[in-house]
C-alpha cells in the first residue's frame, strides 16, 4: 500500500457563510457559457455532462425559467428555439417575433460565443425564408463552435436553399461525422433525395426514424418516408407510413397531409378530403389549402375548391401588404389560378434570395403560363439539374417542351413523371396522361 | 416591425379582400384572420428537426470500484438516458439498437483502450401485429410471453485488436412498468444478471439513477433562490445501466493486478456514420458521439466550447486540444468562487487538478503527496508511453472500505473518488473541494463543506452486483392529473390481467404502448 492520502477533519464548524457558495460556483461553470439546448420534446438540457431536469411543458417551463432566472442566456436561447419550433408547426407568425425577442435577449446577456442563440437566429431566419441571413448566423455558429453538429445543420439548410449544393453536402457530411443522430441522418437522406437516389434516401430516413428520440423527430421521419413511398408509386406504403406516425401524433398536420395524398392516390377522395380538412384545422398552411382546393376541383366541387382558393388569396393579400417573399405554393397558385405575369414577378423576386430548385421550377411554370416558353425551359432544366425525381417538376418541363414543339423530350419527361408518381397531382396527372396519349397517337 | 400596426394593416387588407371575395370567403375568414404575415412562408422548404438531444447515446455517469463483496473483482457501471420518468404514462425506455455502448480500460497509460467491452442491443417483438404493446399481461419472468417487447444484447470483448463475443442473446431487464404488471421486479432484475466464463458477471437494464445532487443550485449564478437547496433533483428518476463485474487480472496490464494495479476507465457510445458524397475518405465507419470518464468533467475541466469536441476524442488525443489542457491548469471555477464569495482561488498552474484528471495521483506526478492511482505506479508500464489523458483511474490494490465516506479520498477513504468512483461517492462535493485545492492542502475548505446539501442517494444501494437500486415506479412529476392517469393505467393493467384475452383487446385500445414519449407532457 502507498502512503496515506491526507485526512482532513470533517468540517463540522458550521461557519455559516452565505449559503450555497459552492454550488453556485459550480453553477457558474456550468452556465457561464449558458448553453441550454431544447430538444423538440421540450427538455432543457444544460450542455454539460448532465441535463437539467425535464419540465412540465416546453414553453411554459422555459418561460418560468427566464422569469425566475432572467440572466440565464442559455434559457433565453432555448426559449427562442422553442418558439421557432412552435412557429414551424402552428404557422402562427406572431411566434416568430417572440422567438426573435428571446434570442436577442440571450445575445444581450451573452454576446460572445453564444452558439445556441446563433443557431436559434439561423433557424429563425430560415423559417422566415431569409436564407442569406440564415447563412450568416450559421457561419457565426460554426465559427464559435466548430464541433457542434447542430450548427452544421443550420449551415446545411441555408446552403441548400441558396442553391449551393456541394457546400450543403459538405456541411451535412460534417454534421454526420460529428454525430449521426436523427436530425443529421434526416439531412443526409435529403441530400440523396435531391439527387434522385430514392433507395439511399429511404434507407437513411429509416435510420433517422430508428435513431429518433422524440415524437417530433419520429413524426417528421414518418412524413418523409410516406412522401418517398408516394414518389416511388407505392401509395399503400405511403398510407401505412403516415398511419404509423399518426398513431403517435394524431394531430400532426404534416402527417395528415401525407395520408391525404396517399388516400387520393389510392382512389379514396372522401378520406383524402377529411384528412386535408383535419390538417388545415391544425395549421392552414398554403400547400394544404392548395392540395385540398385542387383535389376538390378535380372531384367537380368548384365551390369547395373556391373556398380554399379564397383563403389562399387572403394569405396572398396579407403577404403583399407585408412585402414578404412568396413561397413556391403561392407562385404556383398564382400561375394556375391567378395572373401568370404576377406569378413571374413573384418567382423572380423569390429567386433572388432563394435560388433553390423548387423556386426555379415555380418560375419555369409561371413563365410558361405567361407564354414565355423559351425562358421557362432554362428554368425547368435548372430545377431538374440535380437529377431530382420530382414528378411535378418533370411534368412542368414536359409541358414546356411540348409548347416549344419538342414532343420527343416532352414524351420522355411525361413518362418519367408518371412512372415516378402516377398520381402526382389531382389535376395535372390526368392532363399528363392525356398529353402522353396525344403525343403517342401523333403520327 | 411593429406588430400591432402590421396587424391592423393586414386586417384592413383582409377586410378589403373579403369584400372583394364575397361570402365564399366568409366561411374561412376566421382562419385567415389567424394568419398574419409569416404563414405564407411557413411551408414548402424541408425543415427537418434540428435539436433533438440523443439521450440514448449520451453517457451520464461512470463508476469503477473494487467489488465490496468480491474483492478479487472490479465492478464497472455506466449509465445512459437520464431523467426517465417512471410510469410516465405509459412510458418505456430502451437502449438504442443502432448504437454501440462501450466501457473502455486503459491499463498502460497511453490513452488508448487495451480492453473494451461492447454491448450491442437488439429488439425482439413477440407479436408484431401489436408491436406498440409493451406487455400484454402480468410479467413474471424475462421469458414471459406477456412481455411483448424485449431487448437482448451481445457482449463483445476487444483486446489487442481482436474482438470476440463473450456472450450472446443476454436478456435486458425491462423498464419497470408498475406493480400490477410486474409484481416482483426484483426477480426480473436477478434474471438479467448473467455469468461470464472466467468468473465475471454482466447486467443491462433499468435502474434508479444513482447520481445524487441538487441541480437547481446551478441557477444561483443568475440570482436564483437558494432557500430550497438540499433537494435531490434526480430523486425518483431512472436510468438505463450496463454493469460488469470482472476479475482484476482480466483488466490489469499483463494480467498481473498486484504488479500493475492501476486502470483508467471511461465509457463511450458510437453511432454508425454516413457517406454523403463520393470521396476517398470513408465516412461510414462507427463514430464516437459521447464519452465520459470522471464525473462533472464538463463542469470542472472541459470548457463548454469544447464539449462537442471532447465527446468525439479518444483520451490519447486530449493533450492535443490545448484549450482543454490549459483549463485544467487554470480553471474558471475557483476564480468565480473567489469573485462571488471571496474564497481565495488556489495559485495556478493547478498541477493538483492535472493529477486528478489527467495523470492520476502519485508523488512523482505532482504536488499531491501520495501514490494513489497514476499509471506510473504500474511496474510494467513504460514511462515513455504514458500521456496525460482524462480517464477515471482506479487503483485495484486499494481494498474496499467497510464504511465508505461520501468524501472519498478527501476524507481519508482511499477506496473512493477520485480513486475510481463508488455509487455512494458525493461527486459534486468532492469535485468542488478538489477544485478549491483540498487534495493538495489536505484540508477541506470549510466554506464549501455544506456543498449542495444532498449527501446520499434517495434510496439505498444493493449489497451485491449490480449494486444499483431497483427502478422507481412512482411518477416524479405527477400533478393531480398525473396521479389520476397513473391510477387509470394501473387499473387498465390489472383488469387486463384479470380478463385475459379480453384484457389484451382493451390494452390494444390504448393501454400499454411501447413508446418513448415526451416525458414532460
Amino acid at each position: 500500500m502507498h502512503d496515506q492520502a491526507p485526512t482532513p477533519a470533517p468540517a463540522r464548524a458550521r461557519r455559516r457563510l452565505r449559503s450555497g457558495i459552492v454550488t453556485l460556483a459550480l453553477g457558474a461553470a456550468l452556465f457561464t457559457v449558458g448553453a441550454v439546448v431544447l430538444p423538440p420534446d421540450g427538455h432543457t438540457t444544460a450542455e454539460a455532462s448532465r441535463p437539467a431536469p425535464p419540465a412540465r411543458g416546453t414553453l411554459g417551463a422555459l418561460k418560468d425559467r427566464v422569469r425566475h432566472v432572467p440572466r440565464d442566456a442559455g434559457a433565453w436561447a432555448a426559449l427562442g428555439m422553442a418558439y421557432v419550433q412552435q412557429a414551424r408547426s402552428t404557422a402562427d407568425p406572431g411566434t416568430y417575433d417572440r422567438a426573435e425577442k428571446a434570442l436577442r435577449r440571450s445575445l444581450t446577456e451573452q454576446p460572445d460565443d453564444n452558439t445556441d442563440a446563433q443557431i436559434g437566429m439561423g433557424a429563425l431566419a430560415a423559417a422566415r425564408h431569409d436564407f442569406p441571413t440564415a447563412l450568416d448566423w450559421a457561419r457565426q455558429a460554426t465559427t464559435s463552435a466548430p464541433y457542434n453538429p447542430v450548427a452544421y445543420g443550420v449551415l446545411a439548410d441555408a446552403y441548400t436553399q441558396l442553391g449551393r449544393y456541394p457546400a450543403a453536402y459538405r456541411a451535412v457530411q460534417r454534421m454526420n461525422d460529428l454525430r449521426p443522430d436523427a436530425p443529421a441522418l434526416a439531412r443526409a437522406s435529403y441530400t440523396f433525395e435531391l439527387r434522385g437516389k430514392i433507395g439511399q434516401a429511404v434507407a437513411l430516413m429509416r435510420r433517422s426514424l430508428n435513431a429518433a428520440s422524440t415524437t417530433g423527430e419520429r413524426s417528421f421521419a414518418h412524413t418523409v418516408l410516406s412522401t418517398l413511398a408516394l414518389q416511388s408509386g407505392d401509395a399503400r406504403g405511403a398510407r401505412r407510413e403516415a398511419q404509423a406516425g399518426l398513431r403517435e401524433a394524431p394531430d400532426d398536420s404534416a402527417l395528415l397531409e401525407a395520408r391525404a395524398r396517399a388516400h387520393a392516390a389510392l382512389g379514396k377522395p372522401s378520406q383524402a378530403v377529411a384528412d386535408y380538412r383535419a390538417a388545415i384545422a391544425v395549421a392552414p398552411l398554403p400547400h394544404y389549402l392548395l392540395g385540398l382546393g385542387e383535389l376538390q376541383q378535380s372531384l367537380g366541387h368548384p365551390q369547395e375548391a373556391e373556398a380554399q382558393y379564397a383563403v389562399l388569396r387572403g394569405q396572398e393579400a396579407i403577404r403583399r401588404s407585408e412585402h414578404a417573399v412568396a413561397d413556391t405554393d403561392a407562385i404556383l397558385f398564382e400561375a394556375d389560378h391567378g395572373r401568370p405575369s404576377q406569378a413571374v414577378t413573384m418567382a423572380q423576386e423569390a429567386l433572388r434570395t432563394r435560388p433553390f430548385i423548387a423556386v426555379h421550377d415555380a418560375l419555369a411554370w409561371a413563365l410558361h403560363r405567361d407564354g414565355r416558353h423559351r425562358e421557362a425551359l432554362g428554368q425547368a432544366d435548372r430545377a431538374l439539374a440535380l437529377g431530382t425525381r420530382n414528378a411535378l417538376f418533370l411534368y412542368h418541363r414536359a409541358v414546356i417542351h411540348h409548347s416549344l414543339g419538342d414532343d420527343a423530350a416532352a414524351r420522355s419527361d411525361l413518362k418519367a413523371a408518371l412512372s415516378t408518381e402516377p398520381h402526382f397531382h389531382p389535376l395535372h396527372a390526368a392532363t399528363a396522361r392525356a398529353l402522353l396519349q396525344r403525343i403517342d397517337n401523333t403520327p | 416591425m411593429k406588430a400591432t400596426t402590421a396587424r391592423r394593416r393586414s386586417r384592413r387588407v383582409l377586410d378589403h379582400s373579403l369584400l372583394v371575395l364575397g361570402t365564399g370567403a366568409l366561411a374561412v375568414s376566421v382562419s385567415v384572420l389567424t394568419l398574419a404575415p409569416g404563414v405564407s412562408q411557413a411551408s414548402s422548404h424541408r425543415e427537418a428537426p434540428l435539436i433533438a438531444g440523443d439521450p440514448r447515446a449520451d453517457n451520464t455517469d461512470v463508476y469503477a470500484f473494487t467489488s465490496p463483496d468480491k474483492p478479487d473483482s472490479v465492478t464497472l457501471v455506466a449509465n445512459w438516458i437520464p431523467f426517465e420518468e417512471p410510469n410516465g404514462g405509459p412510458n418505456f425506455y430502451a437502449f438504442a439498437d443502432d448504437a454501440r455502448y462501450n466501457i473502455k480500460i486503459d491499463n498502460n497509460g497511453d490513452g488508448v483502450s487495451d480492453v473494451t467491452y461492447t454491448w450491442r442491443f437488439r429488439n425482439q417483438v413477440r407479436d408484431t401485429a401489436n408491436q406498440f404493446l409493451y406487455n400484454t399481461g402480468q410479467v413474471t419472468s424475462l421469458t414471459d410471453p406477456d412481455l411483448n417487447f424485449r431487448q437482448v444484447y451481445d457482449l463483445v470483448l476487444t483486446k489487442n485488436g481482436r474482438s470476440r463475443v463473450l456472450k450472446s442473446n443476454v436478456p435486458v431487464a425491462p423498464s419497470r412498468v408498475g406493480p400490477a404488471s410486474m409484481p416482483d421486479y426484483g426477480a426480473l432484475r436477478n434474471q438479467a444478471v448473467s455469468s461470464l466464463a472466467g468468473g465475471g458477471k454482466t447486467f443491462a437494464g433499468q435502474a434508479d439513477d444513482p447520481f445524487f445532487a441538487d441541480l437547481r443550485v446551478f441557477d444561483l449564478l443568475y440570482g436564483g433562490n437558494l432557500s430550497e437547496r438540499g433537494q435531490d433533483t434526480l430523486a425518483g428518476y431512472n436510468v438505463n445501466s450496463v454493469a460488469l463485474q470482472i476479475p482484476k487480472k482480466e483488466l490489469a496490464l499483463r494480467g498481473n493486478s498486484s504488479r500493475n494495479p492501476v486502470i483508467g476507465v471511461w465509457s463511450t457510445t458510437d453511432r454508425q456514420g454516413v457517406q454523403v458524397a463520393d470521396s476517398r475518405t470513408r465516412h461510414d465507419k462507427w463514430r464516437q458521439v459521447s464519452r465520459l470518464g470522471n464525473p462533472l468533467v464538463n463542469e470542472v475541466v472541459v470548457p463548454l466550447k469544447y464539449k462537442d469536441a471532447f465527446n468525439t476524442l479518444n483520451p490519447d488525443q486530449d493533450r492535443t486540444v490545448k484549450p482543454v489542457v490549459d483549463k485544467v491548469f487554470d480553471p474558471i471555477l475557483p476564480k468565480l468562487i473567489q469573485k462571488v464569495y471571496g474564497v481565495p482561488a488556489p495559485a495556478t498552474p493547478r498541477n493538483d487538478l492535472a493529477e486528478i484528471y489527467l495523470t492520476g495521483i502519485c508523488k512523482a506526478c505532482g504536488p499531491i503527496k501520495a501514490d494513489l492511482n497514476a499509471h506510473r505506479l504500474n511496474k510494467d508500464a513504460s514511462l515513455k508511453q504514458i500521456v496525460p489523458a482524462e480517464e477515471l483511474r482506479l487503483n485495484m490494490a486499494v481494498p474496499p472500505t467497510a464504511d465508505p465516506q461520501r468524501y472519498g479520498v478527501l476524507a481519508g477513504d482511499l477506496a473512493g473518488f477520485p480513486n475510481g468512483r463508488r455509487l455512494t461517492d458525493d461527486a459534486i462535493d468532492i469535485s468542488l473541494q478538489a477544485v478549491e485545492g483540498a487534495a493538495q492542502t489536505g484540508t477541506l475548505v470549510p466554506a464549501l463543506a455544506d456543498g449542495d446539501k444532498v449527501n446520499t442517494n434517495d434510496r439505498p444501494f444493493n449489497t451485491s452486483f449490480p449494486y444499483l437500486a431497483l427502478p422507481h415506479t412512482k411518477s416524479v412529476n405527477s400533478g393531480p392529473g398525473g396521479n389520476q392517469a397513473q391510477q387509470q393505467s394501473s387499473l387498465r393493467t390489472s383488469s387486463a390481467i384479470g380478463a385475459g384475452a379480453l384484457g389484451s383487446l382493451m390494452l390494444g385500445a390504448g393501454g400499454w404502448r411501447l413508446r418513448r414519449r415526451n416525458r414532460t407532457s
